[in-house]
């Protein structure tokens, strides 16, 4: 495979977290599961995996799909959240 | 005379994705600018080109262009000018825009001897026939200290002539003759680059696609044969800036959606600032193709009081021969129908003349499939097909008939005679229904399986009322791209059993111990996934929201998704003056709050990069009104992690109102200390983002917002109920639609109905 080639079938993704602002830099085949870059952000994070929500442009996205299939190119950044929760001094079930 | 068709180019359904270059170093420009001493480049300044010098980075969007490129129209005429529609507006891109975005003038060729070799020979010597390649190196090479002034000048003026303003490829020769005459300053200045810089643009956008779709045709067959996507490529001579700042200029909104207008410059071309560098398909889709909020089309650039006075607009004028005020006012769309596409006979009705009322303005909601409007059922009311002066007011009259609509005239005149079913007619019927889920259930009693019938009935209505044609994406939802149909969803019996089976046994036992849950996930996977945006299955929106958990902000988000979409589609019936935020907005501003107080950030600025004013542009692809059209903003949050409550942010009144449903579970210290970040930080919000330059009609002030909590009035939860995300949606929906306040704290359950109903719905539409 030409450098080309190779170049073309990753892409280099951002996580931020949007607590601290702070970045890290991923890249990850063009044709593989994003699960696998979430769970590697969390490892890095020393976060539980599932505790952090992720977004693209604002909005949730299946993690089991590519970035190919989500469209991302190169340079672009997943925001990472701390979910929020409510329920008001209930109880919780 | 041109006589404008509404038939593209390009069939809509030959569109095809490119990617665009522009073969003009515009990019460069600064570095190449930057070569020169301050004494040359004031002396720059004074040349043809030196409001060049000025222009401030502008990156290239070669989608952006593309997309606009796709919908030219055929006219009939044969001036050098390009017509394109999008929506029902067509706009024009000629000599005129051109003039008023670039400054260069136009006029007739004048004869000019040239005769000097002097620069070539002095500086250029290389070979005798330099491409642009060895213009290149040898510009780069200079030292512009080291020579005189005045020849320094002439070498940029020329380097910025050959590479920016007619932008070629390198292979091709340098033009000698130019170099020629850039020696001789007084003829330079006096030449008509505006005319030499169209010639190569023109020709260069108006033969783009010529022959592309049949090319981009076989390719895309090659290359799906060996398992590959293909994307045609093109390059674009001349300056094409200058198409994309017409882009901007014309369609206001999107120029604000991915530029940044920064000042009121004089000529056009350097108000502007590319303010996204890359525009993806998906936010084309959302604000131009089928945009979200009314999409504003302006026919032409109206030049303004001050622009008549330029010299480079009266030559042009002067140049063309027309009459400043009539030239491009005759314009005639012919009345057929585009062939490609069969016509309903609806639209034979919104093909009659319509009655133009007196407020009418050029800019018209736009159907969201795209220009073909015959296969659109969107619910636009009539709006006049075009005008020939379009009038332009002023922002605020543009925002406020946006904001209020349309005349009621306007509405009487397209009653049809037998109307496809549109989404919001499903919406009323939901409400409908729900009044009668209302008095269906007892107050107390309504036990969960009461509950799933109800929605049982519900889907079937659904299904019921949408009829087939009407399920495809596009038309129930011009924003969602869903793959599933309606008629993809698994028996509804099934899915109600298994909504009950699903809660009882996720919440209890760990997955791995639990066969049916295993099973059930299986079954889950195996469901169409319902728009692009939602992580969370449907079912486990429905089944958190009905069986008594808390929310978190999966519900929320996708409630206040629900309610944008409602907004957007039922325009008659809810109040169009306000939009929720994303609840993420809280966490961004908290974030630079807790920056602010750590000394981290001076007051009143933002992280670099954190892409907070996206929230404020409605840049997000399902929460897509822009503040400036609304006045007040409605925003979830989460107090301490536990307790949900809704914001309501009024502009004009500087005030944040706090809906609490439990007051007692965070007291006054909490509350004041949760809401400093928004009460500081958005009015510094408001000016980052140039709202108040939009909004005259609010005055300007950075001095922090007040809040409130009341406690009279606001409906309370039980405190052991853990609805408190269930009011925090009813509230904002009750105050969206303008209701009073009717529910108390036994109505827990019954609102658990009706979140989950209209998360369903908002699923489903």
């Amino acid at each position: 495979m030409s450098r080309e080639q190779q170049q073309a079938s990753f892409i280099n993704l951002t996580v931020k977290s949007q607590q601290d602002q702070s970045k890290l830099f991923f890249r990850i085949r063009r044709d593989s599961e994003l699960k696998r870059l979430l769970n590697a952000y969390c490892d890095k994070k020393f976060l539980p995996h599932g505790s952090c929500h992720f977004l693209i442009n604002g909005d949730r996205f299946a993690h089991h799909k590519t970035p190919d299939e989500l469209g991302l190119e190169n340079g672009d950044e997943i925001d990472a959240f701390v979910p929020t929760d409510g329920g008001g001094g209930g109880s919780r079930i | 005379m041109v006589i404008v068709s509404s038939t593209l180019k390009t069939k809509k359904a030959d569109h095809f994705p490119a990617v665009v270059t522009m073969l003009s170093k515009c990019k460069k420009l600064s570095e190449i600018l930057g070569k020169l001493t301050k004494r040359q480049q004031r002396i720059f300044k004074q040349s043809c080109l030196g409001h060049f010098l000025d222009l401030q980075f502008l990156s290239f969007s070669g989608n952006l262009v593309h997309k606009i490129l796709l919908h030219e129209v055929e006219i009939d005429g044969d001036e050098q000018e390009m017509w394109f529609l999008i929506g029902e507006t067509p706009m024009r891109f000629s000599r005129i825009e051109f003039a008023l975005i670039t400054g260069l003038t136009f006029g007739p060729y004048p004869e000019v001897s040239v005769d000097s070799h002097r620069l070539q020979d002095l500086y250029f010597g290389l070979k005798p026939a330099p491409n642009l390649d060895d213009i290149d190196s040898a510009f780069y090479a200079f030292d512009f200290t080291a020579i005189d002034d005045m020849d320094a000048v002439k070498i940029t003026l020329y380097y910025v002539l050959e590479r920016v303003v007619i932008g070629r490829a390198e292979r091709y020769l340098a033009d000698l003759w130019l170099m020629g005459l850039v020696d001789n300053l007084d003829e330079f200045n006096k030449y008509p680059w505006g005319s030499v810089c169209w010639r190569y643009t023109y020709r260069s956008l108006s033969r783009a696609l010529r022959g592309q779709v049949g090319h981009y045709r076989v390719k895309l067959t090659e290359a799906k044969a060996k398992g590959k996507s293909y994307s045609s490529t093109y390059n674009l001579d001349g300056f094409p800036v200058a198409f994309q700042i017409w882009i901007y200029e014309v369609l206001p909104t999107v120029g604000r959606q991915f530029a940044r207008c920064t000042n009121q410059r004089l000529p056009r071309m350097l108000r502007w600032m590319a303010a996204t560098k890359n525009i993806r398909d998906g936010m084309l889709r959302t604000h131009v193709l089928s945009p979200s909020t009314p999409l504003i089309v302006r026919q032409q650039i109206d030049p303004t009081e001050e622009e008549r006075m330029q010299p480079y607009y009266l030559q042009v004028v002067r140049f063309l021969g027309v009459d400043e005020g009539e030239y491009g006012g005759t314009i005639f769309m012919d009345d057929q129908t585009p062939t490609e596409i069969p016509s309903p006979p609806v639209e034979a009705a919104d093909m009659s003349p319509p009655i133009i009322p007196d407020t009418a303005e050029t800019f018209t909601p736009i159907p969201p499939a795209d220009v073909d409007q015959t296969d659109t059922t969107f619910p636009t009311p009539d709006r006049p097909k075009k005008r020939s002066r379009p009038r332009r007011p002023s922002r605020h009259t543009e925002y406020r008939e946006e904001l209020f609509g349309d005349d009621p005239d306007d509405h009487a005149a397209d009653t049809h005679a037998d109307p496809p079913l549109q989404s919001h007619d499903v919406f009323s019927r939901l409400d409908m229904l729900r009044v009668d889920l209302q008095v269906f259930s007892a107050r107390h009693d309504t036990s969960s399986q009461q509950v799933l019938d109800s929605l049982h009935t519900l889907i079937q209505q659904i299904r019921g009322i949408v009829p087939p044609d009407d399920r495809r994406d596009g038309h129930v939802d011009a924003h969602r791209s869903t793959s599933a149909h309606v008629t993809d969803l698994p028996r509804l019996d099934d899915q109600a059993q298994f909504c009950h089976v699903y809660w009882r046994t996720t919440s209890r036992r760990p997955a791995y111990a639990n066969p049916i849950r295993q099973q059930l996930g299986g079954l889950v996977r195996s469901w169409p996934q319902y728009g692009p945006g939602s992580q969370m299955s449907p079912l486990r929106l429905v089944s958190d929201t009905l069986f008594g958990r808390w929310l978190d902000d999966g519900h929320i988000s996708e409630y206040i998704a629900m309610l944008s979409h409602r907004q957007l589609v039922c325009r008659e019936i809810v109040p169009q003056h306000w939009t929720v935020v994303s609840l993420h907005l809280y966490t961004a501003l908290q974030v630079t709050y807790t920056g602010y107080l750590s000394g981290a950030l001076a007051e009143g600025t933002f992280y670099p990069n954190s892409d907070i004013e996206s929230f404020v542009m409605g840049r997000h692809c399902r929460l897509h009104r822009d503040w400036v059209q609304v006045d007040v903003v409605y925003l979830p949050l989460s107090l301490g992690g536990d307790h949900w409550v809704a914001c309501e942010i009024h502009f004009r009144r500087r005030e944040i109102t706090v809906y609490d449903s439990l007051p007692s579970a965070h007291g006054d210290a909490d509350i004041d200390s949760a809401m400093q970040p928004l009460c500081i930080y958005i009015p510094y919000l408001l000016h980052q983002t140039g709202f108040y330059r939009y909004r005259t009609d609010v005055t300007e002030r950075l001095t922090p917002f007040t809040f409130i909590r009341p406690r009279q009035g606001i409906p309370q939860q039980r405190s052991d109920s853990g609805d408190c995300g269930i009011f925090t949606c009813m509230f904002i929906q009750y105050l969206g639609l303008g209701r009073p306040f009717d529910f108390g704290p036994e109505d827990g359950v019954h609102m658990r109905t009706r979140v989950a109903v209209d998360l369903w719905a908002g699923q489903l539409l």
